[in-house]
């Protein structure tokens, strides 16, 4: 067995707002205050589409594409097909702007471990930005396999990044508390 | 005098009327305008979705990632990310299917320690891959990417290189792999 090493460094992209506790809390509060604009349909639609595409790069990697495979050739897949053409689903989605899921997930995660929240919260509202010509883009049918895959990936993530934080103060398995000065026995009716 | 068209409700009977084909062509069209409509009023929609501010991946003056190992022992990949952010980044590595020169597709079983990364703002912490090389996959170079999951941009080329089992080691160099026509398309599974 022989080590290969490389180093990467995570970063804002170019042009955007960057992510920091202020435009997180603004992005937030724009996504909440979105949701009176559009319709439930809508909502549900733009989140199902944004599954779909965490599902599409998801199935680029080695265990998405194996995971996609099995579900493509079993029941699952021919059932779930049918299901999503019969109940019109791709038309419901068609050309909705995915939501972008993990990102959401991840920055709502980062305000949670922010050491600033309390101050940008006093701040507020803090005008945020819209998607603009980016979510103007022709955006692919939404495929129910791409959907599976997409639910998959977040769920994972979700899991893990709950226990992530709960990690630094997370007490042992097995962990007990005993009462204490308290010498006088048991008292009391049943277990007299 | 005038002439009058009698036209009839059952489509079967009206295909031979010199309006059903008009009236096909009249509610194909409303059909499709309406569905267009509907697709530019979503994405003007779209245009006015709220921003999520997102993370891009930038390699650090690195070319490929590289690993070896022998089949039937597993090879270990090792990656160190630096957060630039100004809040904390969930870094969870992937990677891809893995193509050998002489067109093998590999798809490996990788274990990340740790699963995924939280990293706090400024903070630098290590990756590592283990990758089992199944004891039966023909020794070369396999050509990748390793994917930090969810990253708007950016994907870091992975090559594992096989050596055969020791004595039957037949080893291809890096990038010069010459094709074999037996192994040529197929996908092999792992031992």
């Amino acid at each position: 067995m022989s080590d290969g090493s490389g180093r990467v460094r995570l970063a804002d992209p170019a042009g955007g707002p960057g992510r920091s506790t202020a435009t997180l809390l603004a992005s937030l509060q724009s996504r909440l205050a979105a949701l009176h604009l559009c319709s439930g349909a809508d909502a549900i639609a733009s989140l199902t589409a944004g599954f779909a595409k965490l599902g599409r790069e998801v199935s680029q990697t080695a265990e998405g594409a194996r995971l996609r495979k099995a579900l493509e050739t079993s029941r699952v897949g021919a059932n779930g097909r049918s299901i999503w053409k019969k109940m019109r689903l791709t038309e419901w989605t068609c050309g909705i702007y995915p939501a972008p899921v993990l990102d959401q997930l991840r920055n709502d995660l980062a305000l949670l471990l922010a050491d600033d929240a309390e101050e940008m919260l006093a701040s507020l509202p803090i005008p945020g930005e819209m998607v603009g010509f980016e979510g103007m883009g022709e955006t692919p049918d939404v495929d129910f396999l791409d959907v599976a895959l997409g639910l998959w990936a977040f769920s994972r993530e979700l899991v893990r990044s709950v226990e992530a934080v709960a990690s630094a103060t997370l007490p042992p398995r097995g962990d007990f508390t005993a009462e204490t000065g308290n010498d006088n026995g048991v008292e009391g009716s049943i277990l007299r | 005098m005038k002439e009058c068209h009698e036209i009839s409700n059952d489509p079967a009977e009206g295909r031979g009327q010199p309006f059903a084909e008009l009236f096909r062509l009249q509610t194909e069209f409303q059909s499709r305008l309406a569905d267009e409509t509907l697709r530019y009023l979503r994405r003007l929609q779209g245009a006015a979705a709220p921003a999520s501010p997102g993370t891009v991946m930038i390699p650090d003056g690195l070319t490929e990632l590289k690993g070896a190992g022998v089949a039937g022992s597993p090879a270990e990949l090792k990656l160190e990310v630096e957060n630039l952010q100004r809040v904390h980044s969930t870094a969870t590595p992937m990677l891809s299917p893995l193509v050998s020169a002489s067109g093998i597709t590999w798809f490996p079983e990788s274990e990340s320690t740790p699963v995924s990364l939280l990293l706090a703002p400024g903070a630098t912490a290590e990756l590592r891959l283990r990758v089992a090389i199944p004891l039966q996959l023909p020794a070369g170079a396999y050509r990748g990417c390793l994917m930090l999951h969810g990253f708007r941009d950016g994907a870091l080329p992975v090559v594992i290189e096989v050596r055969g089992p020791q004595g039957e080691e037949k080893k291809q160099p890096v990038g010069g792999a010459r094709p074999k026509p037996a192994a040529a398309g197929k996908t092999r599974k792992k031992a």
